[in-house]
């Protein structure tokens, strides 16, 4: 859940000056650079290029400019979060609106609402107590279990929200 | 609810800016993905794989003298962080044997199989209440013997 591979493609565009042995290493070394650590809508984070489909295609060379357009396919490690899905979160904010938790890179935000109400939360220790049982308690760092509720993609990333209420949620380790 | 991509608001007309409705129509708990996601042409992997692949690629970068050797992206350090955290298997060998575990039951979706590695729940009740879409692929005793073999390749 959330890690994939896919395949995806990207034209590379190549100056002249690469135009000579190593062309092959430069092509996959800017594929990289290019892609790796990106967002999209629509793939999600592109964490790792994994293999450069070969043999690799020829370049297309644009008029009136030296470059060359390579079409690259190749195979990524991609995390795009879904709806519905659960996922272990690790707190980064506590406040009392709510709880900020992350995925890596991804933020996902648990709105007090999404709180089991048997836990209160205590402005000193920026913390959720569970009021049942006190050793339970989600503060930052600790590694919670969510249900992702909403997703919005915008510019450059993603937001997400997500609930502790449900069942078998909640504090995990 | 539509959502905008890419866009910048203030410079394109209303009438030509991109919008994808992508996150309405989906919803893990039915297995919609959406094409991209399709098990035909993504293929879900479990958190010790992706631990895996991500500290193979480190050693990768590491041994790469001069400037490229610590240039990691925020992405790629953030997770490979949070992999480290929650591989349950830890190591080839389990996370191998994990995969052919799951394989055997062909009843289950990929994206299934992986949540099922990830989340590792305690017994079919809890798995059926996380992971929803298995209610009706698979019977409790099944799924409890597949949670107890997996439970047996945990660190």
């Amino acid at each position: 859940m959330g890690f994939f591979q896919v395949e995806l493609t990207k034209n590379v565009r190549v100056h002249p000056r690469h135009f000579h042995s190593k062309l092959k290493e430069t092509l996959i070394q800017t594929l990289m650079d290019e892609v790796e650590g990106t967002v999209s809508g629509r793939f999600g984070f592109v964490v790792s290029v994994l293999e450069v489909l070969q043999p690799l295609p020829k370049g297309i060379l644009r008029e009136g400019f030296g470059f060359a357009i390579y079409p690259l396919k190749y195979k990524a490690l991609v995390f795009r979060p879904f709806k519905g899905e659960v996922l272990d979160a690790v707190v980064t904010n506590v406040t009392r609106h709510g709880i900020f938790a992350q995925v890596g890179p991804l933020t996902i935000f648990v709105s007090r609402h999404q709180i089991p109400s048997d836990m209160t939360h205590d402005e000193e220790t920026a913390s959720y107590i569970s009021v049942v049982e006190k050793a339970e308690r989600i503060q930052r760092d600790s590694a919670i279990r969510l249900r992702v509720n909403g997703i919005k993609i915008d510019a450059s990333s993603f937001t997400a929200v997500g609930t502790i209420l449900d069942d078998y949620l909640g504090l995990v380790e | 609810m539509v959502v905008e991509t890419m866009l910048n608001r203030s410079r394109v007309p209303s009438g030509l800016r991109s919008v994808q409705l992508v996150p309405e129509l989906e919803d893990a708990t039915t297995l919609q993905l959406g094409e991209d996601f399709s098990s035909e042409k993504a293929q879900p992997l479990t958190i010790s794989e992706v631990s895996i692949l991500l500290s193979r690629k480190r050693d990768m970068m590491r041994e790469l003298e001069g400037p490229r050797a610590e240039e990691f992206s925020s992405v790629f350090k953030k997770f490979l962080e949070y992999v480290e955290r929650f591989d349950r298997y830890k190591g080839l060998e389990a996370a191998t044997n994990v995969r052919s575990l799951l394989q055997r039951y062909e009843s289950l979706d990929p994206f299934e199989m992986a949540c099922l590695a990830n989340l590792c729940p305690a017994d079919a009740e809890e798995d059926k209440t996380i992971i929803p879409s298995l209610k009706h692929k698979i019977d409790d005793s099944s799924l409890n013997q597949l949670l107890q073999d997996l439970a047996s390749f945990t660190h």
